[in-house]
């Protein structure tokens, strides 16, 4: 086999040189990532006990030591952010956050890397810069596209409570709900009065249902008035979204407007209304509940089973264990009288 | 007579030459499209992506489906790792299909289950069930026990017996990340349920040290034939399933660990029975209901790693899990025939059916033949020394080179493997792929397709040693 195998020796020589190279390069990246990474824990765990000592009070703190490596001041502001539920210790975590982080967001926010800048802005975020928002309304305006990135600003603006985002995000092209949820459900309760305003102007369904949606996440029961009227939408999601709002309030002034939803031609509706009985404890549709307990469709026979033994106690779903005349509805009150769990279906 | 057989061997190693040399690029092509998104999106905090997802209403609730039979040594396991997801709302639900082992009696022992009557739904067909469990400690977890019928049987049994709207099927020996169903269910928020089917980067838990059913430290086992594995692993998702999905023509769905979309399965008629592929069957089946229907849904894929799942560790057992693979895909290529050129079907009629059919499954067909080429060459001398060069050239960027990229791209974008070593030693084997594990591979591939229609489909029986410390 005397040939010359220069084409296929120098291909795969190229080949493997070009791994090799690549896999030098990781190496070098790697260790360079464990230094660092080992370097950040240990500085981590220096400040640790000198950031919770000072957040109880009980030594002060040099906010140069944690502007140092903002990395590291970040990831313990973090922490102790999601691990305690003080709201005097989350104040005092939040201004700290922002002596240390303010200078290193401002220029994270210029960095070219994408990820780098979104990560800043969930950090403004959780740390609620109020500090920050000029500059960032200032970007926010400048970007043309609704990408990502604008997406997330608006985010971040409603959770530091910038109304004036709200033009552009409700006049601007048609969003999916969820993003009009994120932004909706972050505004803070000052926001309420501009937020009903439009809200009773759109007739947008996917604003309609997010607005909806904030009432119940809010537990805003004096706004019942506004869910109990949605009730009578023409459109089937805002009708569902306000079962859901009520059911999440726990609370509703006319209960007799939940009776035409037993008789609905949607099935979610049917299945929601037995869960907001059996949520708000309402004793008054016991006929409704026995008659879809025998409904055609599975979910709504199993939110009836359950809202009966809730509601009704278990004798009344023995009852109907015995006596209904449809045998879907007996095995479902029968699975129901022998099972202790109480979770809910969903729609 | 000695020229006509140069001839048509010079020709046939021609044909290998281009054949492996385009899949290789085919493979280059997939990664290049989705790296940058990738590398991008793997560098966001995992804090800020999952944070909005971890209040209830912001989910959707979801049935974990664990099919099992005789998994008496990792289902405990397994369901305890379950109870520790980070997850709003969830049930799990341990479908037994008539294991001959202790399943059953360890299940009822260990999470003190009772026997509780049950409503079940017929909405897919499925062998009767024998009795329904709950666990008195646990309410959120229940066992069905099942007559025997199958994989595929058994996750119809429980998308039945399941109540919530989206289900995540995982097998009976697999551990899952705290994190795993809110990082597989945000691309279903993130959509607004336009995505009916969400798989996630499967992982080889040998020589990773899980404890409580929590992955503790990640290490690499010792026996190269796993660690092939691992590399193995690595090209499938990293390389072909990430590129696949950024086009919408994703095809499998891993069976150890799928995120669906309750309704749109049943609307396709749930898993089929009598297949050996039945993860890959109703991925294929959903996608053609979706054309068919004209449905703008999509089935995507996550490169995080969520499930961890125990490989086999020697050649035996490895043997007879590649050729039920084989077999399966097989199956499922033939189950959808009608699909394969399909202008109706658009591009995964004309692009990824033919490319599953002539890479994935004949593919091995065309390797064998490039390695006889290289015997030939070498013993025989009828052969252009060139041509045998050139086939063995593209044989290693086909099996070795690719491999070995897949080991630097992990590094690249998720680095799991914490420690230097890791990235040396796995990078290493990977370039041995095209000289042991790739032909023996290929023997086994060719052997399950000729298996294809030989007998009917049954649950794999590899043996499982459990890949949790704390077992009982």
């Amino acid at each position: 086999m005397n040939v010359d195998f220069s084409i296929i020796g120098w291909t795969i020589s190229i080949l493997a040189a070009l791994q090799v190279i690549l896999l030098a390069i990781l190496i070098w990246r790697k260790v360079l990532r464990n230094r660092k990474e080992r370097k950040e824990q240990q500085r981590y765990a220096e400040l640790l006990p000198e950031f919770v000592s000072y957040l109880y009070g009980e030594s002060a703190l040099d906010v140069a030591k944690l502007k140092t490596d903002y990395r590291v001041a970040q990831r313990l502001a973090s922490d102790i952010m999601s691990s305690t539920r003080d709201e005097a210790i989350q104040e005092k975590v939040r201004s700290t956050a922002f002596a240390a982080l303010q200078k290193p967001y401002e220029r994270a926010l210029e960095d070219p890397s994408w990820p780098v800048r979104m990560n800043v802005l969930y950090y403004v975020q959780s740390f609620q810069m109020k500090g920050l928002a000029p500059l960032l309304q200032t970007k926010f305006q400048k970007m043309p596209l609704w990408n990502e990135e604008k997406k997330q600003m608006a985010r971040t603006l409603a959770s530091l409570g910038d109304t004036s985002i709200l033009p552009a995000v409700y006049s601007g092209s048609q969003h999916s709900q969820k993003f009009y949820r994120d932004v909706l459900l972050r505004f803070p309760a000052e926001a309420d009065l501009q937020l009903l305003a439009f809200y009773e102007e759109t007739d947008n369904p996917s604003y309609q249902c997010a607005y909806l949606q904030r009432i119940g996440d809010r537990e805003a029961q004096e706004q019942i008035a506004q869910v109990e009227s949605a009730l009578a939408s023409d459109l089937t999601e805002v009708r569902i979204q306000a079962l859901k709002t009520i059911g999440n309030l726990y609370y509703m002034q006319a209960p007799e407007l939940l009776r035409p939803f037993f008789f609905s031609t949607h099935w979610q509706e049917r299945m929601l209304v037995a869960q907001t009985v059996r949520k708000l404890d309402i004793h008054e549709f016991s006929e409704e509940l026995g008659r879809i307990l025998g409904d055609s469709e599975w979910w709504v026979r199993y939110a009836a089973a359950e809202t009966i033994l809730e509601v009704e106690g278990a004798e009344k779903l023995a009852y109907y264990v015995k006596n209904h005349p449809d045998s879907f509805a007996r095995d479902m009150a029968s699975q129901w009288l022998s099972t202790e769990s109480r979770s809910n279906a969903y729609a | 007579m000695h020229n006509a057989l140069f001839i048509a061997l010079s020709s046939l190693s021609a044909f290998v030459i281009i054949f492996m040399a385009g899949t290789a690029l085919s493979y280059l092509f997939l990664f290049l499209s989705s790296m940058r998104k990738v590398m991008r999106e793997g560098k966001l905090e995992k804090r800020s992506i999952l944070d909005d997802l971890s209040l209830k209403d912001r989910t959707y609730p979801v049935s974990i489906l664990v099919p099992a039979y005789n998994e008496e040594v990792g289902v405990i396991s397994t369901v305890r790792s379950l109870l520790t997801l980070d997850y709003p709302e969830y049930e799990i639900v341990v479908i037994d299909d008539g294991s001959k082992d202790q399943t059953l009696t360890k299940l009822i022992s260990v999470f003190q289950m009772r026997q509780v009557n049950h409503a079940t739904r017929l909405t897919l067909p499925s062998k009767p069930i024998k009795g329904v469990y709950q666990s008195a400690a646990y309410p959120t977890v229940k066992v069905i026990s099942k007559e025997n019928g199958g994989k595929a049987d058994a996750l119809n049994c429980g998308i039945n017996a399941s109540v919530y709207p989206y289900f995540c099927a995982i097998d009976g020996d697999s551990i899952l990340e705290q994190d795993a169903l809110m990082k597989t269910m945000k691309p279903i928020i993130d959509s607004e349920e336009e995505v009916i089917a969400v798989g996630g980067s499967v992982r080889i838990a040998n020589g990773i040290t899980i404890s409580r059913s929590q992955v503790e430290k990640i290490d690499l086992p010792h026996k190269p034939i796993v660690i092939m594995q691992i590399i193995e692993y690595l090209r499938a998702f990293l390389i072909g399933r990430l590129g696949f999905s950024r086009f919408n023509q994703l095809l499998i769905v891993s069976g150890a660990f799928g995120l669906f979309n309750k309704g749109a399965v049943i609307q396709a008629g749930g898993y089929t029975e009598g297949l050996i592929g039945e993860d890959m069957e109703l991925i294929v089946r959903l996608h053609r209901v979706n054309i068919e229907n004209k449905l703008k849904k999509r089935i995507e894929y996550i490169p995080d790693p969520v499930c961890w799942t125990e490989a086999p560790d020697t050649f035996s057992v490895l043997r007879k899990q590649r050729v039920r693979w084989q077999r399966g895909l097989a199956e499922t290529l033939l189950a959808h025939k009608k699909m394969l050129f399909n202008p109706a079907y658009g591009a995964v009629g004309l692009v990824t059916f033919p490319y599953f059919l002539f890479v994935e499954l004949l593919g091995s067909v065309v390797e064998l033949i490039g390695f006889l080429i290289i015997i030939i060459g070498v013993f025989f001398d009828i052969l252009n020394p060139v041509i045998v060069g050139t086939i063995f050239a593209v044989s290693l960027l086909y099996g070795s080179f690719i491999s070995s990229l897949a080991v630097l791209l992990e590094e690249l974008t998720l680095h799991k493997y914490p420690k230097v070593r890791h990235l040396i030693v796995l990078f290493v084997w990977a370039l041995t792929e095209s000289l042991w594990y790739r032909p023996l591979l290929v023997l086994w591939r060719i052997e399950g397709l000729l298996n294809t229609f030989k007998k009917k489909a049954e649950w794999g029986n590899m043996e499982r040693k459990g890949i949790s410390s704390n077992e009982g």
